[in-house]
């Protein structure tokens, strides 16, 4: 599955572009190279990219804002930003934006790959598991449409990442039962990303600031002291009804 | 601490600056008014003495009349000196600024200007690896390109870390990431290294930055193939607990150091045959200090060289 997935990598340094479009399609897969935020936005809006390699310095646009405008249109598609700027506050800003992973240049083409496919993994895992919920669902206070990845609560609408979309959707799949935070970490994150327990847990406290009607007080979300998280299977129904 | 939590104590420390030096303006203004009132007191007794001491009024009056144009002047002149001082302080404060904004500029189009040609050249010379050209001028292209990379790094680090670069502190499972440094990338390949088994500290977090950690890495492995005197470098890599924390050693089988240890991690020092800019060693004592904890040197001519990682350790969550 993955190895035709489509990229768009957006860089609009030639030599760069050149060889990880060759290096890319070697590899198996279907590359398409934009050299500006334009033309990324019109071969994307011809037919959308499974993943986008994009560089944050491009000459029209910021690769900040391309990858805003990107997960707006298509948000099943991962982002990856290659880049130069490498600061932590770039680094918090991408993956804030819904990146799934920042790459700061130079990098190993083989550990660019490896980033590449988890990426895509993760995607693929998504797309499959999110079938499952065609409708919007209501939980807590928050309406979930997981289709859109998106979540409303108090007239908010708020974008979800993919690890966000991936926690939520074995949380909704096992809802009721006990979730080990390892069983959470194996859904949505790869080995070479040195999650810990702790980084499920920040997660859990994004995810209750949205559907938790008191997030002080969760009860949508429970904490299981030294286990894990149980999602109330009660605060679970069908946005329609 | 994270990005975000590091930005607002930053912007809380530059309010309670402007706070205190609101405070610092009116205490300033209050001794000055103090100061005006007392000396006005002052030069009135002094001419009631004058006048029981059978002055005529018009004298003590005319007396009365230049003891109050000189504190006007005393006064006058010692407010226009104040106000100046601060219309400089704060023109040297707002030029300042200025610069650092300039400089940081100027670092990160720096940074984005060497960075791009590096991956290009990265790029081509690992393609030209992996097409199967074994020839020893591509393994020597690439190993040069990652000397180049260091160097780079470590310039780009150095000038980011003094111009108050802040780090992005996370629980990392240390064992692990060792592991997979030493198994992907060409600098783990470059020295034979031997790591602490994983049970003998079994899910050991520590707090740290991962950039920060990858160049003290790189700089640890660096230092032991520039001062090796075997072909194929050899290091350890122990841990132990030590009080809350824990302690990551890091032993090369080198040449060592023949200087004073104490030297050890201050900038710009370089060993006597060293052909480093004397960066390494200081950078990563600068990081640890940033992550919380701090570096240590040791080092006996011939016997190798120690540097000893103090790391916070993060708490696990229940």
């Amino acid at each position: 599955m993955t190895a035709a997935a489509r990229i768009l990598v957006v860089e609009d340094e030639m030599n760069v572009g050149r060889t990880l479009t060759e290096r890319l399609a070697a590899e198996g897969y279907r590359v398409t190279w934009a050299k500006t935020a334009a033309e990324a936005q019109a071969f994307d809006s011809q037919e959308p990219s499974a993943l986008a390699l994009l560089d944050v310095g491009l000459p029209d646009e910021s690769g900040f804002d391309l990858a805003a405008a990107l997960r707006r249109r298509h948000p099943q598609t991962a982002i990856v930003f290659v880049t130069a700027f490498g600061t932590p506050e770039d680094r918090v800003r991408g993956l804030e934006l819904g990146a799934e992973d920042y790459i700061v240049k130079p990098f190993h083409f083989k550990e660019l790959l490896l980033r590449i496919q988890n990426a895509l993994r993760r995607a693929t895992l998504l797309s499959q598991t999110e079938s499952q919920f065609e409708r919007p669902l209501r939980v807590g206070r928050a309406r979930i449409d997981l289709k859109r990845m998106e979540v409303q609560s108090d007239d908010r609408t708020v974008m979800l990442t993919h690890k966000e979309c991936a926690v939520l959707t074995l949380l909704l799949e096992k809802q009721g039962a006990v979730l080990t935070r390892d069983e959470i970490l194996d859904r949505a994150w790869a080995p070479d990303e040195f999650p810990t327990p702790r980084t499920v847990d920040n997660f859990i406290v994004r995810l209750r600031r949205m559907i938790e009607p008191d997030p002080g007080e969760p009860q949508v979300i429970r904490s299981v002291r030294g286990v894990g998280y149980q999602l109330d299977a009660q605060a679970v129904r069908d946005a329609e009804s | 601490m994270n990005t975000r939590s590091q930005i607002a104590t930053t912007q809380r420390g530059r309010r309670w600056l402007a706070v205190g030096a609101s405070v610092w303006v009116l205490v300033l203004l209050a001794l000055m008014s103090w100061w005006g009132w007392v000396v006005h007191q002052q030069s009135q007794k002094i001419v009631e003495l004058q006048r029981l001491a059978g002055l005529s009024d018009s004298v003590a009056e005319a007396r009365w009349r230049g003891t109050q144009r000189m504190l006007v002047w005393e006064g006058g002149t010692l407010v226009v000196l104040l106000a100046g001082l601060s219309i400089a302080l704060v023109w040297l404060y707002l030029r300042d600024q200025r610069r650092t904004n300039s400089l940081r500029a100027f670092f990160a189009s720096v940074t984005h200007e060497l960075r791009t040609p590096l991956t290009s050249i990265r790029l081509q010379a690992e393609s030209l690896a992996d097409a199967g050209n074994g020839s020893p001028l591509v393994e020597r292209l690439l190993e040069d390109t990652s000397r180049l990379e260091a160097q780079v790094e470590k310039t780009l680090e150095l000038a980011r870390l003094e111009g108050g670069g802040r780090l992005e502190l996370q629980p990392l499972p240390i064992h692990a990431w060792l592991q997979h440094q030493i198994q992907s990338k060409s600098a783990g390949r470059a020295v034979a290294i031997e790591l602490w088994p994983a049970d003998a500290i079994p899910g050991a977090l520590v707090l740290a930055d991962r950039s920060a950690l990858e160049i003290i890495f790189r700089n640890l492995i660096e230092n032991t193939v520039r001062h090796s005197q075997s072909t194929t470098p050899r290091a350890r890599i122990t841990a132990h607990e030590h009080d809350a924390g824990l302690v990551v050693s890091f032993a090369d089988h080198g040449e060592g150091y023949g200087g004073d240890p104490a030297e050890l991690g201050s900038l710009f020092l370089r060993g006597e045959r060293s052909r480093g800019a004397g960066v390494g060693l200081y950078l990563i004592r600068s990081l640890m200090h940033r992550m919380g904890g701090r570096a240590e040197f040791s080092s006996n001519p011939g016997s190798g060289f120690e540097t000893h990682l103090y790391f916070q350790r993060a708490e696990d969550s229940q």
